[in-house]
């Protein structure tokens, strides 16, 4: 059923593309779709059994934008995401929203954004699921953290923004305040394990700035955001209606040569967390900071092909790294709590519009495989891991 | 000195007929508009801002129209090269960045430089770019300091 439904999904895309030749000049149609595979020795991704290749990953999009006059923009994406047991595929509205430019002169604007909007955070967020912006298979999970993905995609909200070419550079800038959309059982579980109550988004604010020197040779970004959420308890749930904000700093990195892209990008995010109130589950109440880094390099070496080298690293407490505190308070497994990365991959784009991945991952700990497919219990450390992937856009 | 210039004569002869024969050397972009664009000339910065899709509209309030040639198009890499100074896989990351999370279009992308000439030339507001001393006067050639 799942494969009919992406398959009658994509012959809707391809129809699109052909009509998006047609259109008036101020309507534009885009989409994209990939279909992966992944084999691991341990641990489950994409539906697969660990030994097995598992093929419940793909990303579907389609989005429409219309340019009524020079000063607004209308513009909205559908995105049907299958991934494993923590993204099931059902058709969503990716954003949607009205962009309003204020001011315009000589290479600088100044405008709002109202709707559901996507939230710049790192280099790549914004368009995270479309596998061509990608600089491989799946972003650097120690930042772009699948299982944190909701509070972090695309929310409800405002946004005012800012680009200027400067001879010096480029500045592009955009403070949002939004309500996350968080009613994910991904994060739940992340967040209070297996409980039957679910967070609700509270207002928040995000912040970020992306300076270009020299033409984007270097590119260096800062990112900044106060996330808030609410739980609310289930039926039966033993968990107060607790709250957890989480403050995150993200600082960017980008060296851009003709065959080379060397990107580094480091995060910490203080997680604070009170009103949980239980007695033998203390933990639920203590505050960590997480901490997050890759180093990636892009190596463009003949034309079409692309090899990729990453080290990406994520501690759920950077005071327990190897997760051994937590393991002696709580009896569950320290690989949850620490993922330590090494990935090799190959990029080939036979046209435009086609683009090929493979990537392997020697991944030790496995703070960001989903508790969903993986129960904390059945984890495996140090893991191996194959992805397989096609892609396609227009 | 002039010995020198002298010993090194052919050398230079050579080079010179190697950089005209080269179809590098054939392609140097030149930014062209509509007729009736009322700016003179652009700076660096607000080329790259037109080309990256981050402006909407001429200081007179025209709404602005881009036109480009294929990434891999000798033209277009002259353009980012001599013009623009950015890499032509840049310009491609930066359109599909706005693309897709929404905040901006594409230009629009032809196919050969006759084509880029009638589509300035027929749309207010375009901006693209031809091979230097291309001789038409359908559009209008604009400096880039």
């Amino acid at each position: 059923m799942r494969y009919a439904l992406s398959l009658y999904i994509s012959t809707l895309l391809v129809s699109a593309s052909a009509l998006a030749e047609g259109l008036p000049e101020n309507i534009q149609v885009h989409g994209f779709v990939s279909q992966s595979a992944a084999w691991t020795n341990h641990n489950q991704v994409g539906g697969n059994q660990p030994g097995k290749v598992g093929t419940d990953l793909h990303e579907i999009g389609g989005n429409l934008s219309w340019r009524p006059d020079a000063d607004w923009l209308v513009s909205g994406q559908l995105l049907s995401r299958l991934a494993g047991a923590s993204d099931n595929g059902n058709v969503r509205v990716d954003y949607a929203f009205v962009d309003h430019t204020l001011l315009e002169f000589e290479g600088q604007r100044v405008g709002v954004r109202v709707g559901k909007i996507k939230i710049p955070f790192g280099f790549y967020n914004t368009t995270r699921d479309v596998a061509h912006t990608r600089p491989g298979v799946i972003p650097p999970q120690s930042i772009y953290y699948d299982q944190l993905r909701s509070s972090f995609l695309a929310a409800p909200g405002m946004a005012v923004y800012g680009d200027g070419e400067m001879t010096s550079g480029g500045l592009h800038w955009q403070v949002s305040i939004i309500r996350p959309e968080i009613n994910d059982r991904n994060l739940t579980i992340l967040m209070v394990d297996q409980q039957p109550g679910h967070f609700n988004g509270l207002p928040s604010i995000l912040g970020q700035a992306i300076y270009d020197f020299d033409g984007g040779r270097w590119r260096t970004g800062l990112t900044m955001s106060n996330m808030k959420m609410q739980y609310q308890p289930g039926v039966g749930d033993f968990l107060h209606a607790g709250h957890i904000t989480l403050n995150t700093g993200v600082l960017s990195l980008e060296r851009n040569s003709e065959e080379w892209t060397h990107t580094v990008e480091y995060a910490l995010t203080h997680q604070i967390r009170n009103g949980f109130n239980v007695p033998f589950a203390p933990i639920l109440d203590m505050g960590t900071t997480i901490e997050a880094a890759y180093f990636q390099t892009q190596w463009r070496f003949v034309q079409q092909w692309q090899a990729l080298a990453r080290f990406d690293m994520l501690y759920l407490n950077s005071r327990d790294r190897n997760g051994l505190q937590f393991a002696a308070a709580t009896g569950m497994p320290a690989a949850q709590r620490y993922a330590r990365d090494w990935t090799l991959g190959l990029r080939f784009d036979p046209s435009k519009d086609w683009s090929l991945f493979a990537e392997w991952h020697r991944v030790s700990g496995a703070a960001w495989l989903s508790k969903l497919d993986n129960p904390p219990a059945a984890l495996a450390t140090p893991w191996n891991m194959l992805l397989l992937q096609a892609a396609w856009r227009f | 000195m002039p010995r020198q210039i002298t010993r090194n004569r052919p050398l230079q002869l050579i080079y010179g007929i190697v950089l005209a024969l080269s179809p590098l050397a054939a392609d140097t972009a030149e930014v062209i508009v509509h007729r009736e664009v009322s700016t003179a000339t652009l700076t660096v910065s607000m080329a790259r801002a037109m080309f990256g899709m981050r402006q909407n509209k001429w200081p007179d309030g025209t709404p602005l129209k881009v036109f480009v040639l294929p990434d891999a198009h000798p033209l277009h890499k002259a353009l980012c090269r001599e013009v623009l100074d950015v890499f032509p896989y840049q310009l491609r990351q930066s359109w599909d960045r706005q693309v897709y999370s929404g905040t901006g279009q594409a230009p629009t992308e032809l196919t050969s430089e006759e084509q880029m000439i009638s589509q300035v030339s027929a749309t207010p507001g375009a901006i693209g770019y031809v091979k230097k001393a291309s001789n038409s006067d359908a559009v209008r050639i604009v400096p880039v300091h």
